[in-house]
């Protein structure tokens, strides 16, 4: 292999650990097992005190509530997270031990199984880049090129397509290509990732359906119970449809954590699914003659035009594997969008953390701090993915000016959504659903059409007010050619580094990554939202926002540029002790 | 499997053998196997022409060699035409005709003792399927190179 590709896969695989790392740590964690949590506390909040009224102690059903449920409400939510975290893992063990395809496989046999299995194998030794054995071979009917590399039992195992295996025997290009894409997949140990991450998918779609159905459970006992104490109280039709709807718009706004949750769950797998893709089709082509012969190789084949539909597919769909076939080909070819950020494929997942807030429960749970928490944590994680890219691969390939400016606008922009909060619509849904059920309306004024339109109008206002705010306005543009220069200039320093001095290169690259998290975190911070800044360092938070009030903008570059300071302080003390060794004891 | 799939799948199969092509043999005894009262073989070959993407694949919808699906479409434009051709035979008078009477026709056809279609017409009817379905040029001539072949009359014997 060409010693200029391994900065470049060592980019892609920052990219991917990073996003792995931080979904695992704190994004699964949160929305598949603490939220549900605390939506199951709810209801066992509702299914007491709608059992203590039922039994009849309709007097003592508030206290008896508030004893049992309430003042104990936090140790209720750890012992669900206790049992959601256990019938989680047990769906995940279980599912990873499940084959993901039910294809039946066979042995290559004959002349032609010959050809096969050793064109698999010189292909692993001249590669060269594992000292594994080389990996098992079947194959399986279908008459397209199709390859599947697995895993299972420490034993490698690549799956090929009969249409494949023709090809192989004709030592068609094609055939080596795909074979190294699959090969570049065993050396990285993706099937094991695929593996646990499709496992994750599966439980948390278990987890999340078994608590939504005990959610909507309560929620029904809640409308029956209401429904009863109306027609008991011999309440007009009119008011006894409005309490109805009234539930169940505020039950809807509860419960949609739970599908959105899933929604996150399963874009941010497949947004890492198909970074693992790149990274093996940026692998087998550095690996052979070059990504130019490897992107040739792909378009010598009829492939099929990029219609709207692929392309909606790989900005939005839920399913997303891969990236469809053109915009692959696309990425192969351009460096630069190799050694950045996907930033259009992480889109959905920035701007799903950003609407998570519209629903009834987050906003209310400590200030609204776990909302400010998904979306931060999102944030972070693209400014360590550019900033750790950037640097990782400036050995081989420095960033041009342009994408520096596309990378810079992105993280700039994304840097002020967490100080932007969708909660309050959130809030403005909830309190309109609420009201339904209130003829004294919100508040103590009448629900009416005019009142409606001046809360929404408020609402939109504040948080159109909200986003100026946090763009600063005018000012945003020099946030962005600060980053821009501040990223263009970290390859270039990145590169006069590692040139002069290689030691210590993965201690400089945290460092840096590091206090751009930091700086990412600290900007970040909403005053509204504060819950987990009072530990030390995040209290520094506050203090950052003074000292920047002046110029709040630079807020929004301050990731950016002080990965880059940093950097530059690490050269500059490098061409220091280059120049002035010290003097040996002899 | 019904009458017309049958004869296909045998034809298909001397075909293959006479032309060396060893994988599609092996693909063919295969998509055999999947047919059950359940499954017919147009399902099966149908199901096996889509391309999933599942993560760890790698991905590109690039389509493979169709020869079998020509070949089981042509078999079975052949039993019509066999069909037709006897049935204009016997006066229009309708017949059951069986799988081995209709082997013994291709024998005849392929070896020259046919008078009811010539091995020309046989051609052209691979031919016609193979253009519709895109199959190379070079595939299709080294199929009709084993069509005429001295072996696939041996190999239309042994089967």
């Amino acid at each position: 292999m060409n010693a200029q590709g391994i900065p470049i896969i060592e980019a892609c695989t920052a990219e991917i650990r990073i996003h792995l790392c931080i979904f695992i740590i704190i994004i699964f964690p949160i929305v598949v097992l603490i939220l549900p949590s605390v939506l199951l506390a709810f209801s066992v909040h509702f299914l007491v005190y709608i059992g203590v009224e039922f039994f009849g102690i309709i007097e003592n059903a508030e206290n008896i509530t508030n004893q049992v449920v309430d003042e104990n409400f936090t140790k209720i939510c750890c012992l669900f997270f206790v049992a959601t975290s256990l019938l989680l893992l047990s769906t995940i063990k279980d599912s990873i031990k499940i084959e993901s395809t039910n294809r039946p496989l066979r042995e290559p046999k004959g002349i032609k199984g010959g050809v096969l299995i050793n064109t698999v194998d010189s292909l692993w030794k001249d590669l060269g880049v594992s000292e594994r054995p080389s990996p098992n071979v079947v194959w399986f009917v279908n008459f397209n090129l199709l390859a599947h590399a697995v895993e299972k039992n420490k034993r490698q195992e690549i799956q090929v397509s009969s249409g494949l295996w023709e090809k192989i025997a004709q030592e068609d290009s094609i055939a080596n290509v795909i074979l190294t894409h699959e090969i570049a997949h065993l050396v990285h140990r993706d099937p094991l990732v695929f593996r646990f991450l499709n496992a994750c998918i599966n439980g948390a779609q278990k987890n999340i359906k078994h608590i939504l159905n005990v959610c909507i459970f309560s929620a029904i006992l809640v409308l029956i119970q209401q429904l009863s104490e109306d027609i008991a109280k011999s309440i007009s039709m009119l008011n006894i449809v409005r309490h109805s709807i009234a539930i169940i718009a505020t039950a809807s706004l509860v419960l949609a954590i739970l599908p959105l949750g899933e929604i996150i769950v399963r874009r941010y797998i497949g947004f890492m699914s198909s970074l693992m893709e790149v990274r093996a089709d940026v692998s087998a082509g550095l690996w052979t003659e070059g990504l130019d012969q490897f992107v040739s190789s792909l378009k010598n084949e009829p492939l099929r035009r990029l219609t709207l539909k692929d392309l909606i597919h790989s900005l939005f769909s839920l399913d997303m594997t891969h990236i469809s076939d053109i915009e692959r080909l696309t990425i192969l070819k351009s460096s630069d969008r190799l050694i950045t950020p996907k930033i259009r494929y992480f889109v959905l997942s920035l701007s799903l953390a950003f609407f998570f807030p519209l629903n009834s429960v987050t906003p209310w749970l400590a200030s609204g701090a776990i909302d400010h928490l998904i979306m931060l944590t999102t944030v972070v994680a693209f400014h360590a993915a550019g900033i750790s890219m950037i640097i990782l691969s400036a050995e081989a390939v420095l960033i041009s000016w342009s994408r520096s400016f596309i990378l810079a606008m992105a993280l700039c922009a994304s840097e002020a959504l967490p100080n932007i909060n969708f909660g309050e619509v959130g809030y403005m849904l909830t309190n309109l659903a609420i009201s339904l059920g209130n003829s004294l309306g919100f508040g103590s004024e009448p629900v009416s059409y005019d009142r409606i339109t001046q809360d929404f109008s408020v609402t939109m206002n504040g948080f159109i007010s909200d986003i100026k705010e946090s763009l600063h306005f005018g000012w945003f543009i020099i946030s962005v050619a600060v980053a821009t220069f501040a990223l263009h200039h970290l390859s270039l320093v990145s590169k006069k580094l590692y040139a002069k001095n290689t030691s210590l290169k993965y201690q400089k690259l945290f460092i840096a990554v590091g206090i751009a998290c930091f700086m990412a975190i600290i900007s970040g911070y909403d005053p509204w939202r504060n819950y987990f800044f009072e530990i030390w360092p995040l209290c520094l938070a506050e203090n950052w926002f003074l000292w920047t009030e002046a110029f709040p903008w630079v807020r929004l570059c301050s990731p950016s540029l002080s990965s880059f300071l940093m950097l530059y302080v690490f050269l500059k003390c490098s061409s220091y002790y280059i120049a002035n060794p010290k003097p040996s004891i002899d | 499997m019904k009458n017309d799939e049958e004869f296909s799948v045998w034809l298909a199969g001397a075909i293959l053998n006479a032309a060396d092509e060893e994988i599609q043999d092996e693909v063919l005894k295969e998509l055999v196997k999947s047919t059950d009262q359940f499954t017919n073989l147009d399902d099966v070959i149908s199901k096996n022409r889509q391309a999933t993407k599942e993560s760890g694949d790698f991905g590109m919808e690039i389509i493979g060699s169709l020869l079998i699906p020509v070949l089981i479409e042509a078999g079975k434009q052949l039993w019509s035409q066999y069909v037709k051709k006897l049935s204009e035979k016997a006066a229009n008078q309708l017949a059951d005709y069986t799988i081995d009477q209709m082997k013994k026709l291709t024998r005849d056809i392929l070896s020259g003792d046919s008078d009811l279609i010539s091995i020309n017409d046989f051609e052209l009817v691979f031919r016609k399927v193979a253009i519709q379905e895109g199959l190379e040029s070079k595939k299709i001539d080294s199929m009709i190179q084993a069509i005429r072949s001295k072996r696939m009359v041996e190999k239309l014997g042994n089967i």
